[in-house]
């Protein structure tokens, strides 16, 4: 066999054994158990396998191969965006307290506001040229990577703020994501790729109009066709013809694919279906590797040496921890009394969700023709800024907890009883039916 | 039916609007081979639906909803759609032979050894002798073999009838698990098939080496010109099985050790085996076909269970395989050769019934399955396509127009064979005969028309 498909044989084995290896229950346990998200426990391997990949020398992540993996990639960002659209379910939001919906938009608007401030002067300290507001795009791109936060660890966080406070910081996690889409959605719209050859020709509010009913309409459609499914194999095939078709409508248009998707996801939650946990379970099951492959694929256009990089991710990530801090200050005057302490807060928002990178490669895919190195230094950015705020999320604990301040864990006797009659914030009131046909 | 089809104008609406914003050839975010890769699959399903009310099969519909929308009738889907779809098409491949290997099991199969081999050989070589005789007749007659010389028409002929052979594994593996058919007839059929097309390759490549012989140097354009045939051949059979055999290996291993989502991993592995396939020039189809022949009779993890977990994937996997088979036709040639390809169909389906008829005589097969086995004999797609393609790119000036010839009357056993076989399948009572636990049975999360009421 010639050397260098021996290499691609190795090369792509190898990293489907690591996407096997890292994807089992019990390296989740251990994320579970230290608190740390996928970006650490799994990413960075990924990310160092795709760095290495693409080396002219090494020669597995071919311009060919990365072709291949287009289209792939394309329904990954649609498949993620499904699953953030489906959190964004209304009966749901309208059963949490009246006073966490400030938190959940200070949380995640304060970041952003930091995020494009700092990082706007710091691209145009690169030298980012102001024409066409290039470095606005790139900085407001960076803004929405800052919004969510990565899911918590409900067991660790049950120990150190209640049960009670931790479902709230947990619903926080789970929505802050939406405020990021909306963000990259509004870029799609505002800074259209330029490209002489279409034949459409809209104004900005137009744009808006149609993610807005091309979202609204495929989400009804994915709704029509889940109903006429026959059998479970036939409602995942739909579901992946659904999927598919919208990233693919949306990346045509070049809309930001998670955005439709998200809004079609989001019609979804709302409409009756009979197992909404049991669809969002098929989604969540697949979404690991999807993240998987593209920490694989981010990772061969990851350049670790440009210093522009390490300065973007330094800049990002101060301005995303002080807007971390920052809002949870605020949402603690304005937020319900049960959250817990700004510190504690801003400790558990700190940690960078996975989703980020999505919205990272979301922006990548529509922008990779102009100034790639531009688009390089972003993803640097979000990467290593991942990364970095992880480790300094665990320096603060550990301070936290060498002083004894908040980490103590609550004794099990403070933990409130369940009230049983009614509904928890993770119950939400499913105006569905069950399967026996009772509402 | 009408659900189906208000769904299927909705999609196509919803495609050809976006398709509207780009010039055909121009592209912003990529060619679009996700949202092809989606209206194919959505829309197939739904076609397969109107089919199967019109009590056709499925696969039919999903070839027709690929030809329709293709790159020859209503253009929605590019061809560089389709370029980038490749990749899909070979995972779905390996995917749909990997199924037939593990449904064969030859501790079974072993008394009907005699009766597949000896319907094999003798359809085989009816249908090649008789293809053979027809092509060496009307290739005089055709305008792109008027400057070649009688020994030169012959090796054309030759070719034209080996690919022709060509039977389909695909097509029956999908008929079958559409119709979840199980029984003596189909057993038999998807053993021939499968035995039929690996002799159909073998002898590919010999008769491939008799043209380039026959043919000057020049004139035989080529990949492999130079290289000894026995070379290629080794690599590309022997390889293929032997990456065929540790593809089974290894997910012998993965069920053994891990068994947790088994179907993730064998699409995953496929989809190695298809990437890297390409470059080794391995053939995907017997790659699959012999992992899953060593799951099923070698190794200790039963054929059946890998058909049980990948059973979510083998609905969409069908359906865009097919429909992809269904855009690459060429309606175009087809109609420009109609009346050879229509003579050529003909000749081949009276080949094949007839030599499978008398195989099955002197193998002293059932009278009621001999009579019905020719039909599953007759469906195309796949491996004739490809090969049909490799005639174009290797044989020039001339490939380009037999192979022509060749897609024509590959057209007609695309779209009448399923049919056929269909029907033969319910004649001889074995369609739904299957009763496995499966995910068919599982309902979907619709809600039911009884809690709808409720609800309200």
């Amino acid at each position: 066999m010639h050397p260098d498909r021996l290499r691609i044989v190795i090369g792509l084995a190898s990293a489907l054994a690591l996407a096997v290896l890292l994807a089992q229950p019990k390296v989740k346990a251990l994320e579970q158990r230290f608190g740390v998200t996928v970006l650490i426990s799994a990413g960075v391997p990924f990310l160092v396998m795709g760095a290495v990949f693409s080396l002219d020398s090494v020669g597995i992540l071919t311009p060919q191969v990365l072709l291949d993996l287009k289209p792939a990639f394309e329904f990954g960002l649609g498949w993620v965006g499904f699953v953030v659209g489906l959190h964004f379910d209304v009966r749901k939001l309208d059963a949490l307290p009246a006073s966490l919906g400030p938190v959940i938009v200070l949380e995640s608007v304060v970041p952003m506001l930091t995020t494009a401030g700092l990082c706007a002067m710091a691209l145009l300290g690169m030298g980012v040229p102001w024409e066409r507001n290039a470095f606005a795009r790139d900085a407001l791109v960076l803004a929405a990577c800052a919004a969510p936060s990565a899911p918590i660890s409900m067991e660790l966080w049950e120990r150190r703020v209640g049960r009670k406070a931790a479902r709230m910081i947990d619903e926080v996690t789970s929505l802050d994501e939406v405020t990021g889409l909306a963000l990259l959605g509004v870029v799609a719209i505002l800074f259209r790729p330029e490209n002489d050859t279409t034949r459409w020709s809209l104004p900005p509010s137009a744009w808006l109009l149609v993610t807005l009913g091309l979202g609204g309409v495929l989400g009804i459609l994915t709704y029509v066709l889940l109903r006429g499914a026959r059998n479970a194999a036939e409602e995942l095939a739909l579901l992946l013809g659904a999927v598919a078709l919208s990233a693919g409508v949306a990346g045509y248009l070049a809309l930001s694919v998670p955005v439709v998707c998200a809004i079609a996801g989001a019609l979804l939650a709302n409409l009756p279906i009979r197992d909404l946990e049991g669809l969002k379970k098929t989604l969540l099951d697949v979404e690991r590797p999807i993240y998987l492959i593209f920490l694989l694929v981010v990772g061969a256009t990851w350049r670790p040496l440009e210093w522009q990089g390490w300065l973007l991710a330094t800049a990002f990530v101060l301005a995303r921890v002080a807007g971390k801090r920052l809002g949870a200050i605020w949402s603690k005057r304005v937020g319900p009394k049960e959250l817990p302490s700004a510190g504690m807060l801003a400790l558990a928002l700190a940690p960078q969700s996975p989703s980020s990178i999505v919205l990272m490669v979301s922006a990548a895919t529509l922008y990779h023709g102009y100034g790639p190195e531009r688009v390089r230094w972003a993803i640097d950015a979000v990467i290593i800024g991942g990364v970095l705020t992880e480790v300094v999320v665990r320096i603060l604990e550990w301070r936290r907890r060498r002083i004894g301040v908040d980490l103590t864990p609550i004794p099990p006797t403070r933990v409130p009883a369940p009230e049983a009659p009614r509904p928890q914030i993770d119950e939400a009131p499913v105006v569905t039916t069950t399967p026996e046909g009772n509402a | 039916m009408i659900r189906a089809a208000l769904v299927l104008a909705l999609v196509a609406g919803i495609s050809f609007a976006a398709r509207s914003f780009l010039p055909a050839d121009a592209t912003i975010t990529g060619s679009g081979a996700a949202l092809a890769f989606g209206f194919l699959l959505i829309a197939a399903m739904q076609t397969g639906h109107i089919f199967h009310d019109l009590r056709l099969p499925h696969l039919t519909g999903f070839i027709l909803c690929g030809a329709l929308f293709g790159p020859e009738v209503l253009r929605l889907i590019t061809p560089s759609m389709l370029g980038d779809l490749t990749l899909v098409k070979k995972v779905a491949v390996g995917l749909i032979a990997l199924n037939a290997g593990c449904e064969l099991n030859f501790a079974r199969l072993r008394p009907k050894i005699r009766s597949i081999g000896l319907v094999s050989i003798f359809g085989l070589l009816t249908e090649f002798v008789l293809l053979f005789g027809l092509f060496s007749f009307v290739l005089g007659r055709i305008e792109f073999t008027a400057d070649m010389t009688s020994a030169q028409r012959l090796a054309v002929a030759l070719i034209c009838a080996t690919v022709l052979c060509a039977l389909s594994p695909a097509v029956v593996m999908g008929i079958l698990k559409e119709t979840r058919a199980v029984g003596p007839l189909s057993e038999m059929c998807l053993s021939i098939v499968v035995l039929a097309d690996l002799a159909v390759v073998v002898a590919f490549s010999f008769t491939e080496s008799v043209a380039r012989a026959v043919f000057p140097p020049e004139a035989a354009a080529s990949g492999a010109g130079g290289h000894s045939i026995f070379g290629a051949l080794a690599v590309h059979i022997f390889g293929s099985i032997a990456t065929g055999i540790a593809v089974g290996l290894v997910s012998a291993l993965y069920i053994r050790r891990v068994n947790q989502r088994v179907g993730l991993f064998v699409f995953a592995v496929l989809f190695v085996v298809a990437e890297i396939g390409g470059a080794l020039h391995l053939d995907p189809l017997l790659v699959g076909l012999s992992a899953g022949l060593f799951l099923e009779n070698i190794s200790p993890v039963s054929g059946h269970e890998v058909i049980h977990e990948t059973e979510v994937a083998a609905m969409p996997t069908f359906a865009v395989f097919f429909a992809v088979v269904g855009a690459e036709v060429h309606l175009h040639a087809f109609f420009t050769v109609a009346p050879y390809a229509a003579m050529a169909a003909l000749t081949r389906a009276a080949g094949i019934y007839a030599g499978a008829r008398f195989g099955a005589r002197v193998a002293k097969v059932d009278p009621e399955v001999a009579g019905r086995i020719p039909f599953g004999m007759f469906p195309q797609a796949g491996v004739a396509i490809g090969l049909a393609n490799l005639v174009a790119t290797s044989f020039k000036p001339w490939g380009p127009a037999a192979s022509t010839l060749i897609l024509g009357t590959i057209v007609i056993n695309e779209m009448v064979g399923p049919v056929l076989f269909r029907m033969a399948l319910a004649r001889a009572g074995e369609i739904g005969k299957k009763r496995e636990a499966s995910l068919l049975d599982l309902p979907s999360h619709a809600p039911t028309p009884e809690a709808d009421v409720e609800a309200t």
